[in-house]
């Protein structure tokens, strides 16, 4: 009997699912989301790089460049703790899902490719530097062909890698 | 019957699945509901259909086809003769000839899930189509006539002016229809034959594309008839009235349906047969006694 | 003449959509034998888990979706009574109430598949839809939803502040009520009582003989909860393990509704508990030497051996999961029993693959 009453309450209470993708799930407080650094304070010290579980970040002093892949990252945050300079953080937004293999460069000196990146709409105000491949997609109708060539490009790399990998194997 | 009556009910036959199309997408949308859900568009069973029409043709075997397609033929028979105010025997008997049908069907594969499905889908039947046989009887006995249109004519049982409503008189074949609606659109406790967490939809199981959509056509029409069938016990001279209480009672009984369905578990084949045995039959049983006593009463 | 039917369950079935395959045969409904395989998606963790110790925790984390935060607890238990690491109370009773908010989660889900199983998807909705109040509840408190990542080697890596003490308290008064609503239909509805009373009766000295572990082994009568020894934090909490006697499948099921109020009530007594302190200890140096360690999971005893040589990496982790433990119990309770009730059966034995095969 007590679930008829909870069937005739559900029928005429607001139903407690979203319809997700169309709305999007909001971030819960304090939650462990993308990976995002601050790539000016790093000191390249390496820690991270060392003490991520996954192996996720790549860390090149020499040409001042730190790479994430972000289809390897568990945000587990250790990375945020261990970091002495507290370059990195973790957002709260979920990683949005994706085709391929993800890997964001994170570059003090913006190469030519990124400067384009930051000419595109939404961009230039945050003054970011890379961009995924899915956000790339979805505003890819903003683009002019050439704009989307020159983004596109590097959002490629990791997925070129991996089929050379296999290639070799 | 003159020509534009004869072209309404060819009309509503054509219309029967889009009836029991839009049936099916209320449901799933109420359903969603009562479970506190968003749920799926109301026309989904519209899409689901469109989208297997299009994939491609796999098939186990041709009369495993030959029967499905035997099991559509049946239930579009059944549908055209109350269309057509038939006989409500052979209504019911061309309904249980579909239902078998669907068994065969389900046998002429391997697969063991299928076989399970139609097992559980003919004893079901059995438990089932009797009951709905004895229903038609006691309509019978009150009315003195199997024939819908005679039916609708004499089921004159006066209630605030409005003649008729074989509900009233006749209650338990009332129960025992919707009690035959429940198992036939595989709705909880009675999900059986179909049972989803167990047999993954038991006798469907080995059709796919085009011909589970055919399948699902023919469940459109069952639903479009079974809900013809509970509209019997609502009519009236004033084709207004008797239309709008038809539909009125029809979605009562579906609410009704949709709200057993929300508020019970599965039950086993047994409990089913156990209960058309123990309740049914004795309710229909003591129904009939009840009316023959009272007719002769009368005749006395 | 006999006709015998082999009837698959798994890999992949709508009620158990998990890797574990049983062959039934059955005559005409009735099953008469079955064999059960696993180890379709064996992942080779232990051998995983010869890796730096501190990494490993978050490899131990993955051994399972649901009890995860058990994993943890249980492998940095291990660890740190290797390296003889003294965890500060605090980190001890925020570990308790974690795994107790798991505890919950876990239970709920269980309870909501039994509604699946049986084809009462109303009840399934409404036990995972108030699943959702602890999911969140965990993932505002340690960071994420299903991989907490809460504990390290030596402590916990998040503490309670006021604020989420705040939260849990406002998410505990609003789950209790709609347990109770839970339980009024898990102990009172018709069509749920008809189907599990007396269906895969496990009596007490099969569930000894068998090794069965956790609520199925209560359920049957069986005293044995881990959380009893008194491990990390259980030592200043109280409670008395819940068990039942019929061992089928309803009871099963109602020891886990009652386990849920339990674990309403620990974490209440844990948050009285608690008092300002370090959440962490700093380890010392690279594990050398073996342990074991053992934590009551959502599903049972959950068992962890270590054995360290003096290097940061591990020389040997061995899991030992309740869910395997549980495993043979299925064959028995499926013996003689319908078709339709083995889906109940199986799970209400409350089987994660993820963790059986690791
Ligand atoms: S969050 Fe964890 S997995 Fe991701 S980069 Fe940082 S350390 Fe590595
Ligand atoms: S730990 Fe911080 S400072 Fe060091 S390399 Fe990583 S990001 Fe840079």
């Amino acid at each position: 009997m007590g679930m008829l009453k909870n069937t005739l309450k559900n029928l005429f209470s607001k139903p407690a699912t979203i319809l997700y993708p169309v709305e999007p799930i909001p971030p819960l407080p304090d939650f462990r989301g993308q990976y995002t650094m601050d790539h000016s304070k790093c000191i390249y010290c390496h820690l991270c790089e060392k003490r991520c579980p996954v192996g996720a970040i790549k860390i090149d002093k020499e040409k001042k460049q730190n790479e994430i892949y972000l289809s390897l990252c568990i945000n587990c945050g250790v990375c945020v703790e261990v970091c002495p300079k507290d370059c990195i953080t973790l957002e709260e937004v979920y990683t949005p899902p994706s085709y391929t293999r993800e890997v964001r460069v994170f570059h003090t000196e913006p190469t030519e490719h990124q400067l384009k990146v930051q000419e595109l709409p939404h961009y230039a105000e945050e003054g970011k530097l890379c961009i995924t491949k899915t956000e790339l997609e979805a505003m890819k109708g903003e683009l002019t062909e050439h704009q989307y060539r020159v983004a596109v490009l590097p959002c490629y790399r990791r997925d070129k890698n991996d089929s050379k990998e296999k290639k070799e194997a | 019957m003159n020509t534009i009556d004869i072209a309404i009910r060819i009309l509503l036959f054509v219309l029967a699945p889009a009836f029991g199309c839009l049936f099916f997408g209320i449901d799933r949308k109420l359903t969603a509901r009562m479970q506190n859900r968003v749920g799926p568009p109301l026309l989904q069973p519209w899409y689901d259909f469109k989208k297997l029409m299009g994939k491609t043709e796999e098939i186990v075997n041709h009369i495993h086809l030959v029967f499905a397609f035997a099991y559509v033929a049946f239930i579009m028979l059944a549908l055209g003769i109350f269309l057509m105010d038939g006989d409500l025997i052979v209504i019911c008997f061309s309904l249980g000839a579909s239902q078998v049908f669907l068994a065969l069907g389900a046998f002429s594969v391997r697969s063991p899930y299928s076989h399970v499905g139609a097992h559980r889908h003919l004893l079901q039947m059995v438990a089932v189509e009797p009951l709905l046989i004895l229903a038609a009887v006691t309509i019978k006995l009150q009315t003195g006539s199997f024939v819908l249109s005679d039916i609708y004519a004499r089921s004159t049982y006066p209630f605030f002016g409005i003649n008729t409503i074989l509900l009233l008189s006749l209650p338990v074949a009332f129960f025992i229809v919707i009690l035959a609606t429940i198992v036939d659109t595989q709705k909880s406790p009675f999900d059986i034959s179909t049972a989803h967490s167990e047999i993954v939809s038991g006798t469907f199981v080995e059709y796919s594309g085009p011909y589970l959509a055919i399948t699902k056509l023919g469940h459109w029409f069952e639903l479009s008839l079974l809900f013809a069938f509970v509209s019997i016990f609502f009519s009236s001279d004033v084709l207004w009235i008797s239309i709008a209480g038809k539909l009125t009672l029809d979605f009562a009984v579906f609410l009704l349906i949709l709200v057993i369905d929300n508020s019970t578990a599965r039950l086993t084949i047994d409990r089913l047969v156990k209960f058309s045995v123990r309740i049914g039959l004795p309710l229909i049983i003591i129904n009939i006694v009840l009316i023959v006593i009272s007719s002769m009463g009368v005749i006395a | 003449m006999k006709v015998v039917n082999i009837i698959p369950f798994g890999p992949q079935h709508p009620v158990l959509p998990e890797p574990i395959h049983l062959d039934m045969q059955t005559e005409g409904e009735i099953v008469t034998d079955v064999k059960v395989v696993v180890g379709y998606v064996h992942r080779g963790i232990e051998k995983g888990l010869e890796n730096d110790y501190e990494k490993n925790m978050f490899l131990a984390e993955k051994i399972c979706g649901i009890c995860s935060g058990v994993h943890t607890s249980t492998y940095s238990m291990v660890i740190e009574s290797i390296m003889g690491v003294e965890v500060p109370q605090r980190a001890e009773l925020i570990r308790a109430i974690i795994l107790e908010l798991e505890r919950l989660h876990s239970h709920l889900l269980i309870i909501g598949l039994v509604g699946d199983a049986i084809g009462y998807e109303n009840f399934f909705m409404q036990t995972w839809r108030d699943r959702e109040i602890v999911m969140n509840l965990l993932g505002t408190l340690t960071g994420n939803r299903v991989h907490y990542g809460i504990n390290k080697v030596g402590g916990v890596r998040r503490d309670l502040t006021d604020e989420r003490i705040a939260l849990i308290k406002k998410a505990m008064a609003e789950l209790r009520p709609k347990i109770d609503d839970i339980a009024d239909i898990v102990y009172h509805d018709y069509t749920l009582k008809k189907r599990g009373r007396g269906v895969g009766v496990l009596k007490k000295s099969d569930a000894i003989a068998l090794g069965i572990v956790g609520p199925n082994a209560r359920a049957s009568g069986v005293n044995y909860d881990i959380r009893s020894t008194g491990y990390g934090a259980y030592k200043d909490l109280h409670f008395k393990p819940i068990l039942g006697e019929a061992g089928d499948c309803h009871e099963r099921t109602s020891v886990r509704v009652k386990e849920l109020y339990q674990s309403m009530d620990l974490i209440e007594e844990a948050l009285s508990l608690l008092k300002p302190g370090e959440i962490a200890a700093r380890p010392k140096g690279f594990p050398k030497g073996e342990a074991v360690a053992r934590h009551e999971a959502p599903r049972g005893e959950l068992f962890y051996y270590a054995r360290g040589v003096g290097k940061k990496e591990m020389y040997r982790v061995k899991v030992r999961t309740p869910t395997y433990a549980n495993i043979p119990g299925i064959p028995p309770l499926v013996k003689g029993m319908q078709i339709a009730d083995v889906p109940y059966i199986v799970v209400s034995l409350d089987p994660c693959i993820s963790c059986t095969e690791r």
